[in-house]
Parts: C-alpha cells; sequence; structure tokens
C-alpha cells in the first residue's frame, strides 16, 4: 500500500470526534447542537470544541437563532466541508483499495 | 530516486528493486551472480541498500521461515532482516486497510443515524391506538351508518389524531431543545405525503358522490393499503418497527378485500363497521405503543 496516502488523509477530519460530526452533518442538510450531542454521547465541551475546530478550518457552519423563545444553535457542513469530507472518505476507499490488489505472499 | 547533478551519475536512495533476477542457462538460480551484482552496484554507490524485488520473494521462496538460497550467511542475514521489513509492511498495510474499512463503516452508520427520524413513537401510537378505539365505539353510538358520514366521520378522526400526534411530536422537540420540522420529520413527511393524500382523496369522493354501503369495502381496504404504504415508506426513515406495521395494514387491507370479492360484503355494513375500523386501526396502533412502550426507552438509551 502506497503510505502517501494515509499521510493525505485530512488531518482536521481525521480525528474520532471531528468524523463523526461531519459524517452526521454529511448525511442531513443540517442538525441542532443538541441533536449532535444526544446522538454522540458527547458533552457540550467536548462538541463545542470539535466544532470550533471545524468552523476555523472552514468545513461547518454554525447559525444561532431562537426556538419557541430558546436558543438554538444548528450546524451544517459549508461547500468546502462537504468537499473535504467526500475527498477523505474516497481517500479511504483507495487505502481499502490499493491493499486488496496487494498479491498474496 | 534523486539525480546527482555533480557526477551525473544516477544515484537511487531507499530500497529499490533489483534489476534482474540471475539464472544459469540450465534454468537454475545463479547465486554467486546475485552478490556480484550486488557488489558491484554497492561499490559503485549506484544504490545505498539492495532487496529483493517483490516478484523475487514469490519465486525464490522467502517466505519460508528458513532462508536457504543465498550460501553467504551476511546475505542471509541481510536479506532475512528485509524479508522481516517486507512482512512488517504487508502487516502494516493489512492494519491500515482494516482500520480503513472500520471507518468507512462508522461513517455510513453514523450517516444513516442521522437521517433517521428519533422522536419517541411510543406515546403517538397509543394516543392513535386510544383514538381509534374511541372513534369505534362512538361512530358505533352514534349509529353513523351512511357512506358519506362513515368517510367524513374517520377522516375527522385522521385529522385529529394527526394534528394530535404533531402537537406530541413538537413538544417533545421543544423539550430537547431541537427544531421541530427538522430535516429528518422533513423526509418522514414526504414519505407519507402522497399515499395519504391518495386516501384522503379517495375519502372526499364517497363524501361527494352516492355510494352505496356494500361499497364502502372499497374505501375501507383503500385505506388499509395506502396507510400500509405510508408506513413502509416512513419506515426507511425510522426506526422501531414502522415497516413491519406498515406490512401488517397493507396485508389486512389485502385480506379484507379478499374475502370481500370471495364471500361478498360481510353482514355488518351499518353502524356496526365503525366497530371494525376502530378494532383495526385503533387496535393494532395501541398494540404497536404498548410495544414501544416496552421496548422504546432500551433502544434510545442504548
Amino acid at each position: 500500500m502506497n503510505p502517501e496516502l494515509m499521510l493525505q488523509l485530512d488531518r482536521v477530519i481525521h480525528e474520532k470526534g471531528r468524523l463523526a460530526i461531519m459524517s452526521l452533518l454529511a448525511a442531513s442538510p443540517e442538525l441542532s447542537f443538541t441533536e449532535l450531542r444526544d446522538t454522540l454521547n458527547m458533552t457540550d465541551g467536548n462538541l463545542t470544541t470539535h466544532i470550533r475546530t471545524l468552523q476555523e478550518a472552514g468545513y461547518v457552519s454554525v447559525t444561532k437563532s431562537y426556538f419557541n423563545k430558546r436558543p438554538l444553535t444548528t450546524c451544517a457542513l459549508t461547500p468546502a466541508g462537504r468537499k473535504a469530507f467526500a475527498e477523505y472518505v474516497s481517500m479511504l476507499e483507495k487505502i481499502v483499495q490499493q491493499t486488496r490488489k496487494l498479491p498474496v505472499k | 530516486m534523486k539525480r546527482n547533478t555533480q557526477n551525473s551519475k544516477l544515484k537511487l536512495r531507499n530500497l529499490v528493486a533489483a534489476t534482474h533476477t540471475p539464472f544459469r542457462a540450465d534454468g537454475s538460480l545463479n547465486l554467486s551472480a546475485v552478490e556480484k551484482q550486488a557488489a558491484h552496484l554497492l561499490a559503485n554507490r549506484t544504490v545505498e541498500t539492495i532487496a529483493p524485488a517483490p516478484g523475487q520473494i514469490g519465486i525464490l521462496g522467502l517466505d519460508s521461515t528458513n532462508l536457504v538460497i543465498f550460501q553467504s550467511n551476511q546475505w542471509k542475514s541481510f536479506f532475512q532482516k528485509q524479508l522481516a521489513v517486507s512482512r512488517f509492511a504487508r502487516q502494516s498495510a493489512a492494519m491500515n486497510t482494516e482500520w480503513a474499512a472500520e471507518q468507512i463503516q462508522t461513517i455510513r452508520t453514523l450517516m444513516e443515524r442521522s437521517a433517521l427520524y428519533r422522536r419517541a413513537l411510543a406515546p403517538v401510537a397509543t394516543l392513535a391506538g386510544f383514538l381509534g378505539l374511541a372513534a369505534g365505539a362512538g361512530g358505533w353510538a352514534l349509529e353513523l351508518g351512511q357512506p358519506a358520514g362513515f368517510a367524513g366521520y374517520w377522516m375527522g378522526v385522521g385529522a385529529v389524531t394527526l394534528a394530535l400526534a404533531l402537537l406530541l411530536v413538537r413538544r417533545q422537540a421543544f423539550r430537547a431543545a431541537e427544531p421541530f420540522w427538522s430535516p429528518p420529520t422533513r423526509r418522514v413527511a414526504q414519505a407519507v405525503a402522497l399515499p395519504l393524500a391518495a386516501g384522503v382523496a379517495l375519502g372526499l369522493l364517497f363524501i361527494i358522490a352516492d355510494f352505496k354501503a356494500s361499497q364502502l369495502g372499497i374505501l375501507i381496504i383503500s385505506w388499509l393499503l395506502f396507510y400500509g404504504f405510508a408506513l413502509n415508506a416512513a419506515g426507511f426513515f425510522m426506526r422501531r418497527g414502522i415497516r413491519l406495521l406498515g406490512w401488517i395494514f397493507t396485508l389486512a387491507g389485502l385480506a379484507i378485500g379478499y374475502y370481500w370479492v370471495l364471500h361478498g360484503p360481510p353482514n355488518i355494513l351499518d353502524h356496526r363497521l365503525h366497530l371494525f375500523m376502530g378494532a383495526g386501526f385503533g387496535g393494532l396502533h395501541l398494540a404497536y405503543g404498548i410495544y414501544l412502550y416496552l421496548t422504546e426507552s432500551k433502544e434510545i438509551s442504548a
């Protein structure tokens, strides 16, 4: 297998928690902070840190609004985030495919 | 590879494959040539490290634990080390593949979970069950026997049930500080929209047109089928056996349809038909709601 592929994996997405957040957001136009937190069983602080990292990378946009007079924070993938996620998954698939092609010794 | 610009000689770095596998004229391996060739390459510093090419590993049988093809102990030790490196690289590659495959599976699971409708369904199903049973008893007590009255009454029951169910769902969303009209909710609504609209349209037809009581079977069977289709479609975005319930409604509709056609209309084509509707729609929902109450909290917390 070409070790270069492993090095090409996006470090921002590569972290387990952030990959989970990106995966959930990739399947939904937007998700609230509480939906993400409950689905992933993360603490508020942990989720906030990961979202901030993704936001700084330009992968996630955060919208703050009000729902029934209560604050509502929703997260969504940006076009850059969607592209980065697709590339990450594509790279994983390449790793799997390349190793499967190796001859059995 | 890196080209040395000072002496214009090609200089290869890292691990490179040997140029060829030397054989004698009779087809046997010429091991002395291997050593000579390696010594030549090293002496001329064309390469810094020599190892058998991947193809040669197979050809020369280096996978055996005893490396017998090289006479020189020095070379044997050297190639054994390279073989260990090769094995490590293959194991490492296998681990990476396993890891990558697991990552893909995790991503797939999370994406599916994200698309799922997560509101608790037990209260909704139980509410629909009680309302259905109560409506059945009410229709029977009111002796609503006309096809138009029957259709209008049960469409009203359906509308009230839907409105209360939406209020329950909205309350759940409010308590969880989540938006009510979330993407999964929209997907479920889109999935059930067509079959439910077809059911409503057919019901309206029974209200405005002059149907006979014996033709009510068309309406009941169609409602059962449409409702089953709606639940089955919604089940692709929900958990907890919704699709199974859809199949039960659809099969019930088909069974009644077959019975109606083969044996003629049943002799309950008066206000007793409401008891049948209440037991059918209400009873099934109530049973499903009880099943959810017994299992849902366990699954949500899992």
